[in-house]
């Protein structure tokens, strides 16, 4: 399990992350949202131990990270800037890795090559970005550590490789029961891979959730009476967001859709429908409920309020 | 084992570059040396080792800046950071992997070196081979270690490079100016006698760069105290390195330093050296001002300050630390003459000296004698030695004091007999003081030195014949070795008869120069030298007639070289030189003859010399001289060979340019013959034997002039004999009238040249 507790790291006078808490628990996929800036980069550098916290404490199975060979072992980070030795091969960085990685794998490392269908003899100064991204992603998952962490890693891999590479995380979370951190500022690249999410807004975790639950826990209704009305006459419901335009409202209610849908239908609504939410909304929307203002630009054309 | 593995293989790129260029270096620099034409002496171990000093900078910073590169870029920082080994695992990983490559390449130089000697039969002293891996292995991983602190420290190459700079020499610059300073202020301590804290060569890889601006330091830079010394400095800054490497910050990489207050640090720190120049005297105020030291700190300050700072207002800011190495230099300045001032009147009693040592006067030369390697191990006791040594070291100062330098006007009673020796005084306590005394006279401190039974031994000391590795210019491979052997061994044999010294350095000094008196003239000197263990010795034995074997051994040497002495032509160039054709024509002929009979009944060596051409100072003179001489060559025609140094005999040495009536060159054939071959002019040297390219003795050049090297020793039938004498008389008094009318000299009152009764003696068996 990594623990983190008021974990604070400051750049001379920017503060990168402050008193940051969170507990990723073992064995599942540990999304990481934010913006450019809010921070991810540096709690995955936290978490293997290459920034030392200035304040606060990080842990990987109860033991602190930084200068840690013995916690280190257990994780293995593919940046979002990559590193190969100069002029090296597959061959060349795996040598590497298996010298500094007790539990390295060639007999995987062999596998997952050829999967990708990479020439492990090749020069990797003349791999594309992507490639060089699935390399990096190889020798990580070939390390066979407890942890995993990618940054963005994701981002530079063409859709079958992301596939590939999502299905082969899944295999080592379910199979040895490995952990990953990913982070992200794109929440659809995280949404169908991760188990858990978590939003990290100016150096802080805002706000965490499973992913399911928070996929279930929102829903938006669109509802029109004949008669005037306005958000009071919902006061039954957790409603996140009412907007209302001329006699159609959109709610962003929070809890059970079933019931929700019941109540309504019994006051002989003239529309009554339940509308999709992306996980992207149900973060916004949690975020405002949160007291948090993106300044984001309008939505749909003017109809936040 | 694992990381360490690894780092060797990663620095495997840039350690074969480094291996691969300094065995070429090596290869290409013995090579070289190994078929040069000449050299009369085992090299020295910066010589023969050369491509290694280049290594101990090239191999330390290139080995550390790939090493340790990824501190300088964020990824690469961020994935060895991320690697399941602790940083100070990592950097021992890295620096071990550094010292094998270093100590491979350090070896594999050092082997390729010693087989190109072996194979080209150059002889070198073993020792050296064995001192070097140790030595430059330890002298790199010096830079090595100095450049991993500064990469530690830094996050970019250019800072890390120059910040290697400060850290490997900004402490021993320091030092070293310090140490001129005291020096030149001094004036009787000389670098060889600074204290071991002052020295620059402790420290063996900046002591390299010392050695290269003060050559006389290189005798006392590859010692085991030193390399000890070196190899504590390196393991010392190593911790310090891995300390810091522990410690650093990671993302310190891409950026040039923590903050600006490191950044000004450094900013003061590569200000300081040049305040140092000024402070140390190294530039004195003759040759700049203080504002101009001052306006080029400031300039560097400023330059330094503007690239990293970058804005105005923070350069401003940081203006007042510059004042921190204006202080250091003035504090220099000041310290500097206060040290030297306190040095140069450290002035001990002579009841406190224990004892002195004479290291002498040429201890800072490439190779020293065996004598003075063995004199400089005497302690002189004696009261008289340390009464002399301790009051000529007050005299000395006063004179300093008084004049500002050591000012000894001529005196011609005491025969102006100073010699400048470096003299150790050793107290009861066991302190030492060394300084370079001017002594009044010579004659006076030999006279108290030997005294000294050790001291006496020692100036009579021979090298073991097995420890010559060079005669007259053979090696221990060359033919002429054992040839030469002979004289060496007749030498040996004779001189502990005679009373003289092997060494003429010690000898007692004759003012008016009536060297070649009896047995004391002499043929030449024997050119001999080795090793003992690390030292190398390069000693000159004057062959006397005191020494019938060795004499005897030399002539046959010089006689069996001289190949066709040209005495014909000679005679011809000479007769002709009474009327020169050509205004570029010219003749000159030297003698030297021993044994001549004087009024006073000694027998004397008398050097005579015989000028020719368009603008000689006294034709009329060479006028009155031209028949004898004429006279002379037509006898030397007749003259024999002789290995007898008792003989009334002479050896000969001529070169000329003349043309005959006809304009003809004379010794045309000899030109035609050589300057095609030999156009280039050429010589082989070995010892005082002299070949054109070709094995020849004479040699012609492109401008037509003759030279006739390598002459026999030549005697006279006993007819002859007395002419020449006769001869000889008259050419010394023209030859004294010519001296002092064109040169003003002194017109001596010594014994003439005498009658023909030579005294005989009896012929000495030859050598060997």
């Amino acid at each position: 399990m990594i623990k983190a507790r008021k974990l604070t790291k400051r750049f001379g006078k920017v503060e990168a992350l402050v008193n940051l808490n969170c507990n990723i628990p073992q064995g599942c996929i540990y999304g990481l949202v934010g913006a450019n800036g809010a921070g991810k980069s540096t709690f995955l550098r936290l978490c293997n131990g290459i920034y030392q916290p200035d304040e606060g404490h990080i842990s990987i199975n109860g033991g602190e990270v930084f200068d840690n060979p013995s916690v280190k072992e257990h994780c293995v980070f593919v940046p979002d800037e990559l590193y190969f030795l100069p002029q090296s091969n597959l061959n060349r960085m795996s040598l590497l890795y298996e010298s500094m990685y007790p539990r390295f794998s060639m007999e995987r490392f062999y596998e997952l090559a050829a999967a990708f269908k990479l020439d492990r003899a090749q020069q990797l100064g003349t791999f594309s970005k992507g490639m060089r991204r699935q390399a990096a992603t190889i020798l990580a998952l070939s390390a066979m550590t407890d942890y995993v962490f990618f940054d963005e890693t994701f981002d530079g891999l063409d859709p079958v490789m992301r596939n590939l590479v999502k299905g082969m995380l899944y295999d080592d979370v379910l199979e040895r029961g490995c952990t990953a951190v990913i982070t992200s500022h794109s929440l659809r690249e995280l949404e169908d891979t991760c188990d858990q999410l978590a939003l990290l807004y100016q150096g802080g975790i805002v706000f965490e959730s499973d992913v399911q639950n928070l996929k279930t826990s929102l829903f938006k209704m669109q509802v029109a009476f004949a008669e005037d009305y306005d958000r009071a006459r919902f006061s039954g419901m957790e409603i996140l967001s009412f907007v209302k335009q001329g006699s159609v409202a959109n709610m962003i209610i929070r809890g059970d859709c079933a019931r929700a849908k019941t109540e309504i239908g019994a006051q002989s609504p003239l529309i009554l429908e339940i509308l999709p939410l992306t996980l992207e909304e149900v973060f916004l929307y949690e975020m405002e409920a949160l007291g948090y203002s993106f300044q984001a630009p309008a939505l749909k054309g003017g109809e936040r309020v | 084992m694992k990381p360490y593995l690894e780092s060797v293989r990663r620095l495997t790129r840039v350690g074969l570059i480094l291996f691969a260029l300094s065995l070429v270096a090596s290869a290409i620099v013995s090579i070289q040396y190994c078929t040069a034409l000449y050299y009369g002496n085992v090299p020295s171990m910066t010589r023969m080792f050369s491509p290694l000093i280049a290594f101990i900078y090239a191999g330390g910073i290139v080995l550390a800046m790939d090493g340790f590169s990824f501190l300088n870029k964020r990824s690469d920082s961020d994935f060895y950071h991320s690697l399941p080994v602790s940083r100070k695992k990592l950097f021992w990983a890295i620096s071990l992997a550094a010292l094998t490559w270093i100590a491979a390449t350090v070896l594999g130089s050092v082997l390729l070196t010693v087989i190109v000697f072996t194979l080209t039969k150059t002889p070198f002293v073993q020792m050296y081979a064995l001192v070097a891996v140790p030595f430059f292995t330890i002298g790199a991983m010096m830079v090595f270690a100095a450049c991993a602190i500064a990469m530690s420290l830094t996050g970019t190459t250019i800072t890390g490079l120059g910040l290697t700079v400060l850290v490997c020499g900004l402490l021993r610059f320091m030092q070293f100016s310090v140490a001129r300073g005291i020096v030149a202020n001094t004036q009787i301590i000389a670098w060889l006698d600074l204290p071991w804290y002052l020295t620059p060569v402790t420290n063996i890889a900046t002591g390299q760069i010392a050695q290269l601006l003060r050559p006389m330091l290189r005798q006392t830079l590859y010692s085991p105290v030193k390399m000890l010394y070196s190899a504590v400095v390196a393991v010392a800054q190593l911790l310090l390195a891995c300390v810091l490497f522990a410690r650093r910050h990671s993302e310190l990489a891409e950026r040039g330093a923590k903050n600006p207050a490191i950044q000004t640090a450094f900013a003061c720190s590569a200000v300081i050296p040049v305040v140092m120049l000024f402070a140390s005297g190294i530039i004195t105020q003759r040759h700049v001002s203080i504002p101009i030291v001052i306006g080029v700190a400031v300039g560097i300050y400023l330059i330094y300050q503007i690239v990293v700072l970058r804005t105005a207002k923070k350069v401003l800011f940081s203006l007042p630390w510059l004042l921190i190495p204006l202080s250091v230099g003035i504090a220099g300045y000041f310290g500097t003459i206060g040290a030297a001032n306190v040095m140069q009147n450290d002035l001990p009693n002579m009841q406190d000296v224990a004892y002195v040592q004479f290291g002498g006067e040429s201890r800072g030369s490439e190779a020293i004698s065996y004598q003075q390697y063995m004199v400089s191990k005497v302690r002189f006791t004696e009261a008289e030695v340390r009464q002399y040594a301790v009051e000529t070291l007050r005299d000395n100062v006063a004179t300093i004091q008084r004049s500002g330098y050591i000012n000894y006007p001529y005196d011609e009673q005491s025969g102006y007999m100073l010699t400048t020796q470096p003299v150790t005084f050793v107290l009861n306590n066991g302190r030492r003081i060394s300084r370079v005394l001017t002594f009044f006279n010579q004659i006076t401190l030999l006279s108290y030195c030997e005294q000294n039974s050790d001291f006496y031994e020692a100036i009579r000391a021979l090298p073991p014949q097995d420890a010559v590795c060079y005669l007259q210019g053979d090696d221990l491979f060359n033919g002429g070795f054992l040839e030469n052997n002979r004289i060496l061994s007749a030498f040996h044999e004779e001189l502990p008869t005679t009373a003289f010294p092997a060494s003429d350095s010690y000898r007692y000094y004759d003012p008016f120069m009536q060297y070649n008196v009896d047995d004391e003239q002499h043929f030449g000197s024997l050119t001999v030298a080795g090793y003992v263990g690390m030292t190398r010795f390069w000693d000159y034995y004057n062959i006397r007639v005191a020494m019938p074997k060795t004499a005897s051994a030399w002539m046959r040497y010089h006689n069996n070289r001289s190949k066709g002495e040209y005495l014909e032509l000679m005679q011809q160039m000479m007769e002709k030189s009474a009327k020169l054709v050509d205004s570029k024509d010219y003749f000159s002929i030297s003698m030297m003859v021993y044994n001549i009979p004087m009024s006073d009944g000694t027998k004397q060596a008398i050097s005579f010399y015989f000028d020719r051409s368009s603008y000689e100072a006294a034709a009329e003179m060479n006028d009155q001289l031209q028949p004898i001489i004429n006279e002379l060559a037509a006898i030397m025609q007749r003259s024999k060979p002789t290995t007898n140094p008792n003989d009334l005999c002479v050896f000969t040495n001529w070169s000329g340019r003349m043309h005959k009536e006809d304009g003809a060159f004379y010794g045309e054939e000899i030109l035609m013959q050589q300057v095609p071959t030999n156009g280039n002019g050429m010589f082989v040297s070995g010892g005082s034997i002299y070949y054109v390219s070709d094995g020849s003795v004479i040699y012609g050049g492109l401008s037509g002039a003759i030279t006739a090297y390598n002459p026999c020793y030549r005697t006279f039938s006993a007819t002859d004999q007395a002419r020449v004498i006769e001869i000889l008389r008259q050419w010394k008094a023209v030859q004294d009238e010519y001296n002092y009318t064109v040169y003003g000299s002194k017109q001596e009152n010594g014994p003439s040249i005498g009658d023909a009764s030579v005294a005989t003696k009896p012929t000495p068996a030859p050598a060997g």
